[in-house]
């Protein structure tokens, strides 16, 4: 920890920043509490409104929204059994159980705290990892940028929800769908079937409005919004005691670590996290059988290890410029739209920015545990608007931030198109996050190799003989076979 | 009345000035609205940079506002067109360079300089020849050196295609050796790539790697120009160290779609100029270490034909072409 | 149909498409793969999924081991409801652009997709008349005024 590292603390908490924070966390909130709009939507949603704010602020804003709408999806899975963002549906098991049964208020405020607790520990590693893994960083040229990736795409498809198989073939349409436009290495023209409006390949923003937003709404529109009892007596005994704080004290700080590391995991995020925690802590428990029938532990782990996983994910983003979440690579959009190169000299050279950004972290993180207290029952109302009115407004908003991005109305029929492709994807059960990690991923993936190739006039030779190159491609390998063995046997014994 | 009160005080500058520049035609309906900056490069770059500070400067020399609008994509090529297409009558301007000519002759674009009237140039960025702050070499003759006993062996870090690319070839061309070349990307990738020391050398504009180059990450082995800069003048130019040619750069151009009337193109010249020699322009320009560079008119037109040409016969020359 | 067999397909098509236009990409000139390589790797990867993801379900299919678990995907509860919503956002992009401009196609597509999917009581459409204006006026203002976008 440096000198600018807490000298960056005062600049935070001056008025402009922290309404920001406060403004962030509470759109974050809604968009996480509202059925159907989810963090990594709403934030896609506010990215294009950030072109024309101050970069630092805008950053700030955007990072708020993350912390705020992990957070804010515990609320909808309580009291609907709905989860706000799909980080949180292991909540959803023993959150509804407990509010059915007349204790929403201390179902949702141990599920607040635990997110507090999840957000600060993650922090830790924050600010504590981050600056010396940007230095050691500086080491990675391209092969060992395109081993890591490589390996951080085998972890994903490894343990993606559903089949193995699905998950591929949704990871290789992503890649497919980054593949059009120039080259980025050589600038040759390829597979724009002869639109000149394609020369410039399919922008993240459309894609991932389209695939997120777009295709949920159209989801909604063709099953209908699904009908649930709504909870809402008993708003008491939200406050952990002491007791409680001892009993959980472990599974917090185990499912902080879990969640951590997830989030570090290029690609892997928060609904990751907070499967695995809940697993584990089900594992360690002295009372699984509670589990799923509305187990506290089994709230504090899920919502800890969810939140643990923003500040996880943050730390691969800033300190290399990959993405440790779907979040994260809109962020890393933001980044570069905001002319901010993420990566091993971001420390160095915008000391100011970055631990500007680490503390704003943990202040979101304050800002969410008082907002969230303070306003549960507002923020519970937010799932009872009417999909109806809401929907149409989410359209425009979604129209209007794909064109803001490049003033193009071409991304207007690749948004269309990408929610229609996410719209059937959905109905086949084949997972979207494997195809917008490819997406996002696959780009840098060819480049470092062909870059690494130019580099060894050819040869693959240094991909084995660079040691920090050959570790991740051993781990890669690994999660390969593991993954492999592990379908066929699940294939084997017949599910 | 605006209006009037607008150009009155756009005059009072312009005497206040002693500026050079014709007087503002006094009764010009043209510009009667908005003037659209079509910036084909995303937000924050460096033609962002420059469009939004003329934006800025132009409000009072301008009566009516300019409006910066980002249409980024296929190396500039996407938003080009749209200018290109649009109706010329002086209310839609290009903010362009040299990948004008380079998306033509890379197949990239199938239109380019002639298909655009130029208005004028307003400052140039200048590239420097580095290498990592530890490397084996320190100056531009151990380079060569080496380059010529070894060919094909020392690795330049470039972005292929775009004017780097270009930069190198020509380079290479003088002494007449081979880089390898290796294709990292923009300055944000190619500056830790460089600074961890994966590369031999690369180029970057001087204003991008300031810091490094002071705190000693970077080594200059020469500037590309054929005169000294004052933001780096420790730097030996390309010429001291023996190779007497015109290095190319990016000089930030203004241009209008062919068709455009005469008188119209000649007020946003003025317009350009008198921005230009604003004292605060001026400054945002040093901060970012861009050469205060205005050319217009016919010389404009010699120096973006003569770039084209230079542009060609490297292209042709190394066979890059599509 | 059934999910995975749909998904397979689409695979499938996405693949040959893809395979077919890698031919035309120009030859490598810096390093051994080229602008190609990727392309074709993609579409034989997409390929081989698919077809085992194809041939596993036919498999479970045949020997009657997965009963038919999976809801047929073409049927939605409201095929109606869901071809009226895509066919009001594609006429909302038409018009985007349109004399009609950013302020009137906005108005429009709110109203008739909060009919579409489902604002039928007085309520609602009494919120509608407030909303609808809110966010077309509000969206053109922020844009054009605020953020400098090109709307008309």
């Amino acid at each position: 920890m440096t000198p600018e590292f807490f000298a960056a603390l005062g600049p935070i908490l001056a008025a402009e920043p922290l309404l920001y924070i406060v403004g962030g966390v509470i759109l974050g909130i809604v968009a996480g509490a509202t059925p159907g709009l989810t963090g990594a939507m709403g934030i896609a949603l506010m990215l294009p409104l950030t072109y024309y704010i101050d970069s630092k602020l805008a950053l700030i804003l955007l990072v708020s929204m993350y912390v705020g709408a992990i957070s804010g999806g515990l609320l909808p899975a309580t009291l609907l059994r709905i989860p706000g963002t799909p980080a949180s549906i292991m909540t959803t098991f023993d959150g509804y159980p407990m509010a059915r049964d007349g204790r929403p208020g201390r179902a949702l405020g141990i599920g607040i705290t635990a997110s507090f607790v999840g957000g600060v520990i993650s922090w830790l590693f924050l600010a504590g990892l981050s600056p010396p893994l940007a230095r050691f960083a500086l080491r990675f040229g391209p092969f060992e940028y395109f081993s890591m990736t490589l390996m951080a795409l085998m972890l994903i498809a490894a343990v993606t929800e559903g089949s193995l198989m699905r998950g591929i073939v949704s990871g290789f349409l992503g890649l497919v769908a980054a593949l059009p436009g120039l080259d980025p290495v050589s600038g040759e023209m390829r597979l724009t079937f002869g639109f000149h409006q394609l020369a410039g390949g399919f922008q993240p923003l459309p894609v991932l409005i389209g695939i997120f937003a777009v295709s949920q709404i159209l989801l909604m529109a063709g099953e209908g919004a699904p009908v649930t009892e709504r909870v809402t007596t008993g708003f008491s005994r939200m406050f952990m005691t002491l007791a409680d704080w001892r009993r959980q004290a472990v599974n917090l700080v185990r499912s902080s670590v879990v969640g951590t590391w997830i989030g570090i995991v290029p690609g892997i995020g928060a609904n990751i996290g907070s499967i695995v925690a809940y697993t584990l802590a089900k594992s360690a428990s002295r009372t699984p059988d509670r589990f799923g029938k509305g187990s506290e532990e089994g709230i504090v782990a899920s919502e800890t290890a969810n939140n643990a996983t923003v500040a996880g994910a943050l730390i691969p983003l800033i300190t290399m410029g990959v993405p440790g979440s779907v979040v994260d690579a809109i962020l890393l959009g933001a980044l570069v739209i905001h002319n901010i190169q993420p990566g091993p000299l971001l420390f160095r050279n915008e000391p100011d920015l970055v631990y500007g950004l680490i503390w704003a972290v943990l202040v979101a993180n304050v800002v969410m545990l008082a907002l969230m207290l303070a306003g549960i029952r507002i923020f519970g109302r937010l799932a009872t608007i009417p999909k109806a009115l809401l929907n149409p407004v989410l359209l425009v908003m979604c129209c209007v931030g794909t064109f803001a991005a490049a003033n193009r109305h071409f991304d207007l029929w690749i948004m269309l198109g990408f929610g229609l492709l996410g719209y059937v994807l959905q109905r086949c059960r084949v997972p979207l996050g494997p195809f917008v990690i490819a997406y996002i991923l696959a780009p840098l993936l060819e480049k470092n190799l062909r870059s690494g190739l130019m580099m060894s006039a050819g040869s693959y030779e240094p991909l084995i003989t660079r040691p920090i190159s050959a570790t991740f491609l051993a781990i890669a390998l690994v999660t390969l076979v593991y993954a492999v063995v592990s379908e066929v046997r699940a294939a084997r014994s017949g599910r | 009345m605006r209006t009037f009160r607008r150009f009155t005080s756009a005059l009072a500058i312009v005497v206040a000035a002693g500026a050079l520049a014709a007087p503002v035609p006094a009764f010009a309906e043209y510009p009667e609205k908005p003037i659209r900056f079509i910036v084909p490069y995303g937000a924050g770059g460096a033609s962002d940079i420059v469009a939004r500070i003329f934006q800025k400067a132009l409000e009072d020399v301008l009566p009516q506002p300019v409006v910066v609008i980002n249409k980024p994509g296929a190396g500039g090529s996407l938003g080009a067109r749209e200018a290109k297409d649009a109706e010329p009558d002086g209310y839609t301007v290009l903010s362009t360079h040299i990948g004008l000519h380079t998306n033509r002759l890379m197949g990239v674009a199938d239109f380019g300089y002639e298909d655009f009237e130029p208005v004028a140039e307003t400052g140039t960025i200048e590239l420097v020849l580095t290498a990592s702050g530890n490397s084996r070499f320190e100056n531009v003759d151990d380079l060569v050196a080496e380059a010529k006993a070894n060919p094909d062996t020392v690795t330049h870090a470039t972005n292929l295609t775009s004017v780097l690319h270009l930069a190198a070839l020509q380079f290479m061309n003088e002494p007449d050796f081979t880089f390898r070349f290796v294709q990292v990307g923009g300055g944000g990738p190619r500056k830790p790539h460089m600074v961890g020391g994966q590369s031999d050398t690369s180029f970057f504009s001087i204003g991008e790697v300031a810091q490094e180059i002071e705190n000693g990450d970077l080594r200059v082995l020469a500037l590309m120009s054929q005169n000294r800069s004052p933001f780096l003048p420790d730097a030996p130019t390309i010429k001291e160290a023996g190779y007497d040619y015109d290095p190319l750069g990016v000089s930030f151009w203004w241009m209008v779609p062919n068709g455009t009337p005469r008188d119209r193109i000649d007020f946003l010249a003025d317009s350009f100029e008198q921005a230009f020699a604003k004292p605060d322009v001026q400054k945002a320009l040093a901060d970012r270490a861009y050469a205060a560079t205005f050319v217009r008119g016919e010389p404009l037109a010699n120096r973006v034909r003569s770039e084209f040409e230079s542009v060609k016969e490297l292209v042709e020359r190394f066979d890059i072409s599509k | 149909m059934k999910p995975d067999l749909t998904a397979g397909v689409l695979g499938i098509g996405v693949s040959i498409v893809v395979f077919a236009s890698s031919f035309t990409i120009a030859p490598p000139r810096y390093e051994p793969l080229g602008a190609g390589a990727v392309p074709i790797a993609a579409a034989v990867g997409l390929f081989a999924g698919s077809l085992i993801l194809l041939a596993t379900t036919v498999a479970r299919h045949l020997s009657g081991h997965h009963p038919v678990g999976g809801k047929r995907w073409v049927l939605v509860p409201r095929p109606a409801t869901l071809a009226l919503t895509v066919t009001a956002i594609a006429l909302y992009i038409v018009l985007f652009a349109s004399p009609i401009g950013f302020r009137g196609a906005t108005l429009l597509f709110v109203v008739a997709a909060a009919v579409i999917l489902g604002a039928r009581t007085r309520r609602d459409l009494i919120w509608l008349m407030l909303v609808a204006p809110i966010v077309a006026f509000g969206c053109f203002y922020l844009f054009t005024r605020i953020f400098v976008v090109d709307l008309l």
